[in-house]
């Protein structure tokens, strides 16, 4: 076991400079390349950008989950702060990584009609988990145990629904059944996977009055990851905008929904649809995502941007602050230290 | 679940009676029936006797006659008598079945037992060296002639080095009785259950491993990952439980194949199964035993698939039967 120091106690989870590459036959795709980010205890984090950006490979980094040997961890630290003592998950072994996963850390899937075991009941599913990590817990408790959390999650008559298969289950019920799962050993991080894009709006609703009302009882950091700035704004307390690997802005929700620094997140703003406002058509960010494989060696947003200039294409942008805890990546942001550094060869505006 | 079987088993009696129209039109379509075959050439034997033994044999009716007078007797038990050997075919098949099925038997098991762990090992480590180790057994057992493997292996162990026995079901010149000649039995078909093993396992094994990653890449074995289950535990509980769906399938085909006989290696290794007899009932013409042979394994392949769909249900519980 590899201790680690966390950087600040009320951290449960601090992400510096991860890199994920996933090394194919067309050559090394840098789906997470050098993202820092922390998840303070019982606060939730956003994670938000289109499909693709590298938000699903970073909450995989962290449960050790990639698809190996051609998907690795080949640079950073993940602290996790176990109650226990604080350890990096890059470095943990396998044994470490089993007890820290579903017990420590849970994880909520999008897809919530295969997410589960076909061939097994529902309760069958949850008492293996809670077993596992409870192995001083007699069968009737674990049962148990499992009725109580299908009852949290507001599924009605959980007795009957803890006999029934998943196929049994309606989309909604199932991820209720999910939630059920992963809080069922009281993990001190969840990271729930778009845990509403799968569903019907009127569920997603649901799912999220759901987690909105756990998330106080239970008093776990959840790591959301979502492309869906309406459920940000419900749940978030701190947002992270990924686009093609790179996180080019954080800060609180306040912060980046209200005066977003970085052009991608003013489009993605711009293009949710307002209600009170008419449109014919939806505001959409021109052109499409640089493939992982050919990331180029300047701000990857270059290509879509309406505020590119020559510098851009002068190097990568570092997170630069406004503000205490805004952080945005863009040379063209009044303000910002090397956007002022290198106005001299101006662009168009 | 009862309505079911009751509907399925009067499908496959309408299912039978169809085969057996099919079977009977083509056996009385070959050329050259049992008569020919075996009196040709003989100069003793006349026109005039060969119509009277052709009436005798109940050669001289036509297909649709025929095939309602073979109905007639078989609707009341009466498989009739073999041409070839003499005896009712009822008795011919019984007494030769279980020759077959106890060669059978083992190899079946024997595929069973290698092929299904050797297909999760190689898909749990794909693209590894046991992953290519396996691949290549099983092609080289697809692909190996069951004449040539039996053949290297007697010379190798028969010959060579003398351990078993070339071929046959017991010593000749002994008389053994009780665990000895069952030993003995054993002992000689050694060599044929390797042969039928080697050479059915391949297709099983590539079979199992082709479902098994199918299997791994489903969203609930990530889920089972996530939730802190040792890779192994994941491999075996969450991802074998739903390999074995296809699987019960393809082993309810198999039911057939068990006392069908091998044809090629009984008769290498001089097995007195049905494989061999009914080779040689086959070239004969032998009408009734062939008749009689492929409507008990017609009913042995209706059978087969009913075993099979009534499993899927107790493995897969989205099946519904009814």
């Amino acid at each position: 076991m590899r201790q680690a120091v966390m950087h600040d106690n009320e951290n449960i989870l601090e992400v510096e400079n991860l890199k994920t590459w996933f090394y194919t036959e067309t050559g090394v795709a840098k789906s997470v390349n050098g993202i820092s980010f922390a998840v303070p205890a019982g606060k939730t984090v956003a994670l938000v950008g289109e499909s693709g950006c590298g938000k699903s490979v970073t909450s995989l980094s962290i449960m050790r989950l990639l698809q190996e040997p051609a998907g690795r961890i080949v640079d950073g630290t993940i602290r996790f702060n176990r109650p226990s003592g604080p350890v990096d998950l890059v470095s943990a072994s396998e044994e470490e990584m089993e007890q820290v996963r579903g017990g420590e850390i849970a994880m909520i899937f999008q897809e919530p009609m295969t997410s589960l075991n076909p061939v097994f009941t529902v309760g069958n599913q949850i008492d293996e988990m809670i077993g596992l990590h409870n192995p001083m817990m007699t069968k009737t408790e674990i049962r148990e145990q499992t009725v109580r959390m299908l009852k949290l999650v507001g599924i009605p008559r959980a007795e009957g629904i803890y006999k029934s298969y998943p196929h049994e289950l309606s989309g909604g019920m199932r991820q209720r059944v999910m939630i059920a799962m992963a809080i069922s050993c009281n993990p001190e991080l969840i990271i729930a996977d778009e845990p509403t894009t799968a569903l019907d709006v009127t569920i997603q609703a649901q799912i999220l009055e759901l987690m909105k009302e756990l998330k106080d009882r239970i008093g776990a950091g959840i790591l959301l990851i979502t492309h869906d700035l309406g459920v940000v704004a419900e749940m978030a307390d701190e947002v992270i905008v990924m686009y093609a690997g790179r996180i080019v802005e954080k800060g609180t929700v306040m912060e980046v929904l209200l005066t977003p620094k970085h052009p991608y997140t003013k489009g993605l703003i711009k293009s949710k649809p307002a209600i009170g406002t008419v449109k014919d058509t939806l505001y959409s960010i021109p052109g499409t995502v640089v493939s992982p494989a050919e990331m180029p060696d300047y701000c990857a947003f270059y290509n879509r941007c309406g505020q590119c200039a020559k510098e851009c294409r002068s190097g990568i942008p570092d997170l630069e602050p406004f503000g205490d805890t805004h952080f945005a990546a863009c040379y063209r942001i009044e303000g910002g230290n090397k956007a002022e550094a290198v106005t001299g060869e101006s662009g168009r505006d | 679940m009862r309505q079911y079987i009751i509907r399925r088993v009067l499908i496959s009696i309408g299912v039978l009676f169809g085969v057996s129209i099919l079977l009977y039109a083509l056996v009385r379509s070959m050329p050259g029936d049992y008569i020919q075959t075996t009196f040709a050439g003989n100069p003793n034997v006349t026109e005039a006797m060969i119509q009277n033994l052709r009436k005798l044999y109940g050669l001289d009716t036509g297909i649709v006659e025929g095939y309602f007078q073979w109905l007639g007797k078989a609707l009341r038990g009466d498989l009739g008598i073999s041409f070839v050997y003499g005896r009712p075919v009822t008795e011919v098949i019984t007494d030769k079945m279980w020759v077959s099925f106890f060669l059978a038997l083992p190899a079946f098991i024997l595929q069973l037992l290698l092929a299904v762990p050797m297909g999760i090992t190689s898909a749990s480590k794909q693209y590894s060296k046991s992953d290519y180790a396996v691949t290549v057994f099983a092609m080289v057992g697809i692909s190996l002639p069951s004449f040539f493997f039996a053949a290297l292996l007697q010379r190798i162990f028969s010959m060579g080095l003398g351990w078993l026995p070339l071929q046959g079901m017991t010593t000749a010149r002994e008389d053994y009785t009780g665990i000895r000649h069952i030993l003995d039995m054993a002992v000689h078909y050694i060599l044929p259950v390797t042969v039928l093993t080697v050479t059915g396992m391949g297709s099983f094994m590539r079979y199992t491993r082709t479902n098994m990653l199918e299997v791994l890449q489903a969203d609930y074995i990530r889920t089972a990952r996530a939730k802190g289950l040792k890779k192994k535990t994941v491999i075996y509980r969450h991802g074998f439980r739903n390999t074995l769906i296809p699987l019960v399938t393809m082993v309810g085909g198999m039911l057939p194949g068990l006392f069908s006989g091998a044809i090629i290696t009984e008769g290498i290794f001089a097995i007195d199964g049905l494989g061999y007899t009914s080779l040689q009932a086959l070239k004969q013409g032998d009408i009734p035993f062939i008749m009689g042979f492929n409507i008990f394994l017609a009913v042995l392949t209706l059978l087969g698939t009913l075993l099979a769909d009534i499993t899927y249900g107790l493995v897969d519980p989205r099946v519904k039967l009814s």
